[in-house]
C-alpha cells in the first residue's frame, strides 16, 4: 500500500508528465486560451485534492479527462448561449474520442519541430507572433509587420496549410519507415 | 475536407459563425474522421504554441523528477547536473506557476523523504527560472521584497515566491506553497436597479505574484494590498475559505498559499506604478453557540416550528378568549394580535401553556376574539370579517344564512371587541381617526349572523369592551361614559347606563361561568373588578393603583390592560399592551398575566419584540441586563424563561421636556438602542442611547430613571431643535446643560456646514468617552456639569477631511460612502464603500459595500472570489467589540440577507457571522438547546435590529431575533492573527496583458438572452417504454434532459418535463437535507409554508410585462393530509369573487382573480440520499390547455421552494429561468404569491 504522500507524489507527477496532452484535450473543447488555461489550473488543484481517488494502475489519462471535461461542461455552460459553439451530441463525441491522437504527440512534435523549419521566414515570423505567449491579434500582428490584417490572415493561412501538409507527410513517412 | 480543415481553423481561433459551427457539429457527429481530424488539429495548435514558445528562448520546465524518461516530449527528465538539452516549454504564464508550484510541492516532499539529494537544487533551479528568475519581464522586485521582509511579522518569514523556493528547498521543513489562483476580479456595477459584474479591463491587468503563510489550523483568509502610505487599494480575499484557495482546513502545519494579483484596485483602475504592501489577516473561523433568549415565552421562543415562538413580530395579542369547558385540553386559550409580518398573530395555548396551535399567518391576524360553544370567533381580514373555527381542528363554521353557508360575515369597519350570548352575539364597529364617526354595535342572530340591529354609540373607545351578562340575554358595553346595558333581543332596544359605583372608568369586560362580571377599571384603581350578577362586588384583582409612575416592575399590578377574560378556574387572563393607559415616555410592557381566582398573582408571559428586535438591546457591559422599548429587563441565561422584566427605563414624560424615550410603534419599529455604562464624567453612570432619525443620549439618575441629556438633530426631526431661516435641515447640538430634561435656547449649539440626511435608525453612536463625530465634526466633552451632562465646544472643534458621521472603532473611525455604516447617504441602487481612516480622518482603508440596505441586496449575488465586496445588504452597525485579537477592534455591520459581517478597526473583513439565507443554512431547531452550535444558521431576510457586545464576563454576545431577542455566544476572535506577506513592485516592466478583455466565461450571460436562444424543449413521451407513472421513480426520465436550478454556483434542483399530449408530466430532483415537508395547513399559503415545486405557464406573449388571461401557477407541495396542487391565476374572466384572493403586506398588496385547489392531478415523491424526488402528472384541463401539439410555445418556468427542516415556513427558492431579485424573496406574502411572466422561459412543446 503507498503511503498517502508518496501516492500524492506519484499523482502530481502523472499530472506533470501529462499536461500537454492534458491542455490539447481542454483546447479540443474549449477553444479559448485563457479559458482552457484557468481549467487545467482548476484541474490541477482538483487532482491535488482528489489524489487519494485515483488508484494506481489505472488510466491517469482517462482519470483526469474525466475531471477536465466536467470544468469544460461547466464553462461551457457558463457561456451560453455563445456564438460558434458546438452542439450537444457533437461536444460529447468529440469529448468520446480525444483518447484516438494520444500515440501521436511525439511524432506531431519532431514533425513539426522539422517543418517550422521549412517555413519561408516571413511566414514564420507571422506564426511566432500569432503563437508566442503574447498570443497577438491579427491586428496587432499586422502593425509589428506592416501588413494589412488581410494579408496577415491569408499569410497565416498559408503557413498553417504548409505546416499542416508537411507534417502529416512527416508522419506518414515515418509510419512508412516503423513498418 | 478542406472545408472542414477551415472549419476548423476557424473553431480554434474562436471565429466561428453560428451556421458554421453547426456545420461543423454535424460533420462531427457523423465522421470518426472528422473527429480525429479535430483531435490532431488540437494536438498541432498546442504543440505549434510550444515550439514557438521555444524557438523565442521560452523558459523551460522539468517533468518529475521521480518518473523518467517522460513520454510526453513537453517534460524532460533531467540528468543530473544539467538541464534537459532540449529544454520543454510551457508557454502559459499561469500555467507555468501550476506546473512550478507542482514541482516545488514535489521537491519539497522529495526533501523531506530524503530521496534523490542531486535532484533537488536541480529542480530548485528550474523552480526559480519559472516563477521569479528568467523571464524578463519579471512581475516582482525581490530585492526589494528582501528589505521589507526582515521587517514583516517573525511568525511569517515567507514574504515571495523566490524567497518561498530558496526556503523550502534549503529547509525540508518549511510548508509546502500552494498555487495562486489567478486574481479574477469582478466590478460590482448598478444601472439604477440593474446589477451585474463587471470583468475588469484585461488590458490594464499587470499580475504580480507572492506568497502567504497561514497559520496551522487557519482556515479563513483575508488579503489586502496597501499603497506605499498604508492607504487600502484592494481587498483580494474577503475572508475565503482556504480550501477554495487549494489549502486544507485542518492543516496540521503552516501552509504557504501563492497570492496573485492583478494590480489594480477595487474599482478596476490600474495601480500606479509603485510598491505594495501585501497584508491581511487569518484565523480557524468563528462559532456562534446559542445561549439564551429572551422577549418571547415560546417554547423554542422563535417561529417556524411546531408549538414554538409566540405571537407576530408587529402586534402582540390584544384579544384574548378562555375556552370554556378545555382547561385540560389542547386548546385552553386564544390570544390574537392584529398584524404580523413574521409568526403568527393568532395562536392557541394548551394545558401547559404551550402553543399548540397557529392561525391567521400573513399580514392580518385577529383584532378581536370571542369562544364560545366549542366555536372560537375572530376579527380577520383587516378586521372587518368576522369568522368562527372549531375548536381543535381550526376549521370554519359557516354561518347558517337563508342564502346558505357563509363563511364570514362581513363589516364595513374594524371590529374592536365581539361577544356572543345565548342566542345573540354582537359586535363593536369602530372607526378610527375620525372624529366624526360614531361608533355601533351591530347585534344579530349569533347561528345566522342574521337580523342584524345597529345601535350607534358616541366613541366607545374601548377594545374588547363588550360583553353578554349571566343570563346571556343583556348586552354590556363599557365607553368613555360609563357602563352601558342594553337587552339583545329587543327589536329596537335603548341603552341604559350600569356603571358601578366602584368602576371609575371601565374598560374590558369578560364575565366567568358562574355569571360574574369583570370590569377593568382604568381609573385611579387600576384593577380589575368582579361583580356577582346582582351586581355586588366581590373582588378587585391587581396591585391596587397598578403599576402607576413606578420604575420597579410590580408583575402583580396590571398594566396597560387591553384585554381580559376568565377560565373554567375562575383564574383570570388579562393581555397588557394598551396604548390608551400608557402615558407617552412610560414603558411599553407586552405581556400575558394571569391572576387565580384568589385574585392572587399567578404567573405572566412577557414578549414579543415588535419588527425582529428592534429597539432591543444588551448592556454593552454588564451581561445580566436586557432592554426593549423602554423596560429594563434582568437576565438569567439558560434557565427558563431566563428573564424578567425589572424596571421601567423612565417615568412618563413631562409635557415641556422635547426629547424622550419612544416606545411604541411607528417609533420603536425600526430605531436602535445601546446600554452602557462610562466614567467618563468622573463617576460611573448608566447611559442609554436611543436613535430613530436622529439620536437622543439619556443618563441614569440617582433613582434609575433615564433622563436626556443630549440630542443631535435639526428642526425636522424633531420641532424643539431651532429652526434656521432657508436651513430647515440644519443640524444642532443640544446637551441639557441644567439638567431639568427641558430645552433652553442657550443649550443648543449649532454645527456649521452640517445638514440633516436621512440616517434611520442607526443614530451616530459615541464612543465610551461620549464623543461624537457627527458630520465630520469631532465633539469631545470639555467637562463635565456636577450632573454629569457633557459640555462640548462646537467651535472648537476638529473637523475630519470628509464630512460624514464617523464610528470611532479602536484607534480608527469607520463610515461609510454611499454605502450604510453609519452613513446617511445610504444609496438604495447604487454600490458605495465603507470608509476606514485614523482618528484625524486620513483615510486607510475602503471595502466596496455593493447591495446597501434591503432592497439593494435582493439583486445580491452570493459570494465568489474575484468579486469585490462580500457584504450584502448592510442595514445597520451591530456594534464594536474589542477581538482580543491582532486585528484590535473589530464592528459588526447586519445585512439584510440573514448575515453579519465583522471588519477590523483598520478595515480588514474579517468573517462573516451566520449564514446568508441563500445557502442552505442549517435551521434553529425545534427545541432550546443551550449550548447549540448556530455557526451556520441564518438569521433569515429582513433581520432588523441586532447588536454585539463584549461584555464583563469576557464573552462576546450577539443578539437578534424576529418576534423575539435570541443571544449566541461568538468564539473564536481571539484566533485572528495578521500577517504582512511583504510587498511587491508595479514597474513598467511588468509583464503586459496574456490576452484581450475577458468577454465572457466568468461574466453571467444576459438571463433574457438565455431564454430566448434556449427555449425549454417539452419531448413527446406518449408511447415509450416504460410508460410514464407518477410513482416517485423516476426510471422513464431516463433519456429526458435534466435542466439545472442553480443557488449561486451550486446545483440545487434538476428539474425535467415531457407531454403525452393531454398531459403535462414533471420530475424535480431536489437537494434537501429535510425532504419534502410543508404544514400546509392553509393549501392558499402553502409557498409560505415549506417545501414547494412551482410552476407557471401561460401564452408565449414576450411582450408583456404583467400576467395575463391563461397564465397559471401551480403549487405542489406536500401536506399531512396528501400532496396539495394549487392553482393561481391572476387573470381569470369567467372566475367566481369567491375564488378571488388578495394578498397584503406592508410594502404591497396583490390580488388573483381565482387561487383554487386543483382535484385530480397526481403526485408522488420519495426521498434520496441527498434530498428528494417528485412526479407529477398534470392535466391539460389544468393548465387551461386543449391539448399538448407538436409546435406549441409557451411561456413558464419551473422554481423550488426550499422549507426549513421542520417543514412550516419556506426559506428560499430558485427558478429555472427567472433570476431577477424578486424570485428570491422569502420575507413578504405579496411578493412571493404574484407571477414574473417576463422573466418566463419559452417552451417548446415537441
Amino acid at each position: 500500500m503507498e503511503q498517502p504522500d508518496a501516492h500524492l507524489r506519484h499523482v502530481q507527477s502523472q499530472f506533470l508528465q501529462q499536461t500537454n496532452r492534458l491542455r490539447g484535450f481542454i483546447l479540443g473543447l474549449l477553444p479559448d486560451r485563457a479559458a482552457a488555461d484557468d481549467v487545467l489550473q482548476k484541474v490541477f488543484l482538483i487532482v491535488t485534492a482528489k489524489a487519494a481517488e485515483f488508484q494506481g494502475g489505472t488510466d491517469f489519462l482517462a482519470w483526469v479527462r474525466t475531471i477536465a471535461r466536467l470544468k469544460v461542461l461547466e464553462q461551457r455552460q457558463r457561456r451560453f448561449p455563445a456564438a460558434g459553439q458546438l452542439t450537444d451530441d457533437a461536444w460529447d463525441m468529440l469529448a468520446q474520442s480525444a483518447h484516438e491522437v494520444d500515440d501521436l504527440w511525439d511524432a506531431r512534435r519532431q514533425a513539426l519541430e522539422q517543418c517550422l523549419g521549412e517555413l519561408a521566414p516571413r511566414a514564420r515570423e507571422v506564426v511566432q507572433l500569432r503563437y508566442s505567449s503574447e498570443r497577438l491579434s491579427l491586428e496587432e500582428v499586422a502593425l509589428r509587420m506592416s501588413w494589412t490584417v488581410g494579408s496577415v490572415k491569408v499569410a497565416l493561412s498559408r503557413a498553417k496549410d504548409v505546416l499542416w501538409g508537411c507534417v502529416q507527410r512527416q508522419m506518414t513517412a515515418t509510419e512508412a519507415i516503423k513498418e | 475536407m478542406t472545408d472542414l480543415k477551415a472549419l476548423m481553423e476557424k473553431y480554434f481561433d474562436g471565429e466561428l459563425t453560428d451556421e458554421q459551427s453547426r456545420e461543423l457539429s454535424r460533420s462531427l457527429v457523423d465522421s470518426p474522421a472528422a473527429r480525429r481530424a479535430m483531435w490532431e488539429h488540437a494536438q498541432q495548435e498546442v504543440l505549434l504554441e510550444q515550439l514557438v514558445e521555444e524557438s523565442r528562448g521560452g523558459t523551460p520546465i522539468c517533468a518529475s523528477p521521480l518518473d523518467a524518461p517522460a513520454k510526453d516530449s513537453s517534460v524532460v527528465a533531467p540528468t543530473q547536473g544539467t538541464a534537459a538539452r532540449t529544454p520543454p516549454v510551457v508557454r502559459s504564464r499561469r500555467l507555468r506557476r501550476v506546473i512550478a508550484a507542482a514541482v516545488v510541492l514535489l521537491v519539497a516532499t522529495m526533501a523531506s523523504a530524503a530521496v534523490l539529494p542531486p535532484l533537488r537544487g536541480l529542480v530548485a533551479r528550474w523552480w526559480l527560472a519559472v516563477v521569479g528568475g528568467a523571464p524578463a519581464d519579471a512581475t516582482h522586485d525581490f530585492a526589494q521584497d528582501d528589505a521589507t521582509q526582515k521587517t514583516a511579522n517573525d511568525a511569517q518569514p515567507d514574504a515571495n515566491s523566490e524567497q518561498l523556493a530558496k526556503k523550502n528547498v534549503a529547509d525540508p521543513a518549511k510548508p509546502t506553497p500552494i498555487p495562486a489562483l489567478k486574481d479574477k476580479q469582478k466590478i460590482a456595477h448598478w444601472e439604477w436597479d440593474k446589477f451585474r459584474w463587471q470583468p475588469v479591463d484585461a488590458s490594464l491587468v499587470r499580475p504580480v505574484s507572492t506568497s502567504i503563510t497561514v497559520p496551522a489550523g487557519h482556515r479563513f483568509v483575508t488579503v489586502v494590498v496597501d499603497d506605499a502610505n498604508g492607504v487600502r487599494v484592494r481587498n483580494l480575499l474577503d475572508a475565503v475559505d482556504i480550501a477554495k484557495l487549494g489549502g486544507k482546513a485542518d492543516a496540521t502545519e503552516p501552509q504557504v498559499l501563492g497570492i496573485e494579483w492583478n494590480g489594480l484596485d477595487d474599482y478596476g483602475r490600474s495601480a500606479p506604478d509603485g510598491t505594495y504592501r501585501i497584508r491581511g489577516c487569518s484565523h480557524r473561523g468563528l462559532k456562534c453557540i446559542y445561549e439564551y433568549s429572551f422577549l418571547n415565552p415560546g417554547s423554542p421562543p422563535w417561529e417556524h416550528y411546531k408549538n414554538s415562538g409566540w405571537g407576530g413580530d408587529h402586534g402582540y395579542p390584544h384579544a384574548i378568549a378562555c375556552l370554556r369547558g378545555h382547561n385540560n385540553g389542547a386548546w385552553r386559550v386564544a390570544l390574537g394580535g392584529h398584524t404580523a409580518e413574521g409568526g403568527s398573530p393568532g395562536f392557541v395555548l394548551g394545558a401547559d401553556d404551550k402553543k399548540t396551535h397557529a392561525f391567521g399567518r400573513g399580514w392580518s391576524g385577529p383584532k378581536a376574539m370571542a369562544a364560545s360553544d366549542g366555536l372560537l370567533w375572530i376579527a380577520l381580514g383587516g378586521g372587518k370579517d368576522v369568522q368562527r373555527i372549531k375548536y381543535h381542528t381550526g376549521g370554519n363554521a359557516p354561518f347558517q344564512t337563508a342564502k346558505g353557508p357563509q363563511p364570514v360575515l362581513k363589516f364595513d369597519e374594524d371590529v374592536w371587541a365581539i361577544a356572543v350570548g345565548a342566542e345573540k352575539a354582537a359586535v363593536l364597529v369602530h372607526k378610527e381617526k375620525d372624529a366624526n364617526w360614531k361608533d355601533r354595535v351591530v347585534i344579530f342572530d349569533k347561528n345566522t349572523g342574521e337580523n342584524r340591529v345597529v345601535l350607534p354609540m358616541d366613541h366607545a373607545g374601548n377594545r374588547n369592551g363588550l360583553a353578554f351578562d349571566a343570563t346571556g340575554r343583556a348586552l354590556l358595553i363599557s365607553s368613555v361614559a360609563g357602563l352601558f346595558r342594553v337587552p339583545a333581543h329587543d327589536a329596537n332596544p335603548q341603552w341604559e347606563r350600569v356603571t358601578p359605583a366602584e368602576v371609575e372608568k371601565p374598560g374590558a369586560l369578560a364575565t366567568d361561568k358562574d355569571g360574574n362580571l369583570f370590569v377593568m377599571d382604568r381609573g385611579a384603581d387600576y384593577q380589575t373588578k368582579v361583580f356577582a350578577p346582582d351586581g355586588k362586588l366581590l373582588r378587585a384583582i391587581g396591585t391596587k393603583g397598578g403599576q402607576g409612575q413606578q420604575l420597579e416592575f410590580d408583575p402583580a399590578a396590571l398594566h396597560c390592560v387591553e384585554a381580559i377574560s376568565v377560565d373554567d378556574d375562575g383564574s383570570l387572563w388579562v393581555a397588557e399592551n394598551g396604548d390608551q393607559d400608557r402615558p407617552d415616555g412610560f414603558g411599553l410592557i407586552r405581556r400575558i398575566a394571569v391572576w387565580d381566582r384568589d385574585s392572587q398573582f399567578k404567573k405572566d408571559f412577557v414578549g414579543t419584540t415588535w419588527y425582529s428586535a428592534n429597539t432591543c438591546c444588551l448592556h454593552e457591559q454588564d451581561p445580566t441586563l436586557g432592554y426593549g422599548y423602554g423596560v429594563l429587563y434582568k437576565l438569567d441565561p439558560g434557565k427558563k424563561p431566563g428573564y424578567r422584566p425589572w424596571r421601567y427605563a423612565s417615568v412618563a414624560q413631562p409635557p415641556d421636556a422635547p426629547f424622550w424615550i419612544w416606545t411604541g410603534a411607528p417609533w420603536t419599529l425600526f430605531g436602535s438602542a445601546r446600554l452602557f455604562r462610562s466614567d467618563i464624567s468622573g463617576s460611573m453612570r448608566e447611559y442609554l442611547l436611543q436613535s430613530n432619525g436622529f439620536p437622543i443620549l439619556f443618563q441614569a439618575d440617582e433613582r434609575g430613571a433615564y433622563r436626556p441629556i443630549l440630542a443631535i438633530g435639526s428642526h425636522e426631526h424633531n420641532k424643539a431643535f431651532p429652526k434656521v431661516k432657508d436651513e430647515p435641515k440644519a443640524v444642532f447640538l443640544w446637551t441639557d446643560l441644567n439638567a431639568d430634561a427641558k430645552a433652553q435656547p442657550d443649550e443648543f449649539q449649532h454645527l456649521p456646514g452640517s445638514t440633516y440626511r436621512a440616517d434611520v435608525g442607526t443614530g451616530y453612536p459615541p464612543s465610551g468617552e461620549l464623543i461624537w463625530y457627527v458630520e465630520g465634526i469631532e465633539l469631545k466633552p470639555q467637562r463635565f456639569t456636577a450632573q454629569g451632562v457633557p459640555v462640548y465646544d462646537v467651535a472648537s472643534a476638529n473637523r475630519l477631511p470628509i464630512a460624514q458621521h464617523y464610528l470611532p472603532v479602536g484607534q480608527h473611525l469607520v463610515t461609510g460612502l454611499q454605502g450604510k455604516f453609519n452613513s446617511p447617504q445610504a444609496g438604495v441602487y447604487q454600490a458605495g464603500h465603507h470608509l476606514f481612516t485614523d482618528r484625524s480622518g486620513q483615510t486607510k482603508g475602503t471595502y466596496r459595500s455593493n447591495w446597501p440596505a434591503v432592497h439593494a441586496s435582493w439583486s445580491s449575488t452570493l459570494h465568489q472570489p474575484g468579486q469585490t465586496g462580500r457584504s450584502v445588504g448592510e442595514l445597520h452597525y451591530a456594534g464594536i467589540i474589542d477581538s482580543r485579537s491582532e486585528v484590535g477592534h473589530v464592528v459588526a455591520m447586519q445585512g439584510n440577507k440573514g448575515q453579519s459581517f465583522l471588519w477590523s478597526e483598520d478595515g480588514l473583513f474579517v468573517s462573516p457571522l451566520f449564514k446568508d439565507s441563500r445557502e442552505s443554512p442549517q435551521g434553529w431547531g425545534g427545541k432550546e438547546d443551550f449550548g447549540a452550535d448556530w455557526t451556520n444558521i441564518s438569521l433569515y431576510d429582513e433581520p432588523f435590529g441586532g447588536m454585539m457586545a463584549r461584555q464583563d464576563d469576557g464573552v462576546v454576545r450577539y443578539m437578534f431575533g424576529r418576534n423575539g431577542c435570541q443571544v449566541v455566544r461568538v468564539e473564536g476572535l481571539e484566533s485572528v492573527r495578521r500577517f504582512d506577506a511583504g510587498t511587491v513592485t508595479l514597474t513598467e516592466s511588468n509583464p503586459k496583458p496574456e490576452r484581450g478583455p475577458d468577454t465572457s466565461p466568468n461574466s453571467p450571460p444576459d438571463p433574457s438572452l438565455a431564454r430566448q436562444a434556449s427555449p425549454l424543449r417539452v419531448p413527446n413521451v406518449r408511447g415509450r417504454f416504460p410508460a410514464f407513472k407518477v410513482d416517485g421513480d423516476p426510471v422513464e426520465w431516463k433519456d429526458i434532459a435534466r435542466h439545472q436550478i442553480k443557488v449561486g454556483d451550486d446545483v440545487a434542483a434538476k428539474v425535467a418535463i415531457a407531454h403525452t399530449l393531454e398531459n403535462l408530466w414533471l420530475l424535480a430532483e431536489v437537494e434537501d437535507p429535510s425532504p419534502w415537508k410543508n404544514a400546509g395547513t392553509d393549501p392558499k399559503f402553502a409557498f409560505k409554508t415549506g417545501d414547494a415545486i412551482d410552476l407557471s405557464l401561460g401564452p408565449d406573449r414576450p411582450d408583456r410585462t404583467s400576467p395575463v388571461a391563461g397564465d397559471i401557477r401551480m403549487l405542489i407541495a406536500p401536506s399531512e393530509k396528501g400532496p396539495i396542487v394549487m392553482a393561481y391565476r391572476p387573470v381569470k374572466p369567467d372566475a367566481k369573487p369567491e375564488e378571488a384572493l388578495k394578498f397584503e403586506s406592508p410594502v404591497k398588496s396583490h390580488t388573483f382573480a381565482s387561487v383554487l385547489p386543483v382535484g385530480d392531478t397526481q403526485v408522488a415523491f420519495q426521498t434520496t440520499k441527498t434530498g428528494y424526488v417528485v412526479e407529477a402528472r398534470l392535466s391539460c384541463d389544468h393548465i387551461e390547455l386543449k391539448h399538448l401539439g407538436s409546435g406549441l410555445r409557451l411561456r413558464g418556468d419551473i422554481g423550488i421552494l426550499w422549507g426549513n427542516e421542520a417543514g412550516l415556513v419556506t426559506e428560499r427558492r430558485a427558478y429555472l429561468f427567472n433570476s431577477s431579485p424578486a424570485a428570491s424573496i422569502v420575507s413578504d406574502t405579496p411578493c412571493e404569491a404574484e407571477l414574473h411572466p417576463a422573466e418566463w422561459g419559452v417552451w417548446l412543446v415537441e
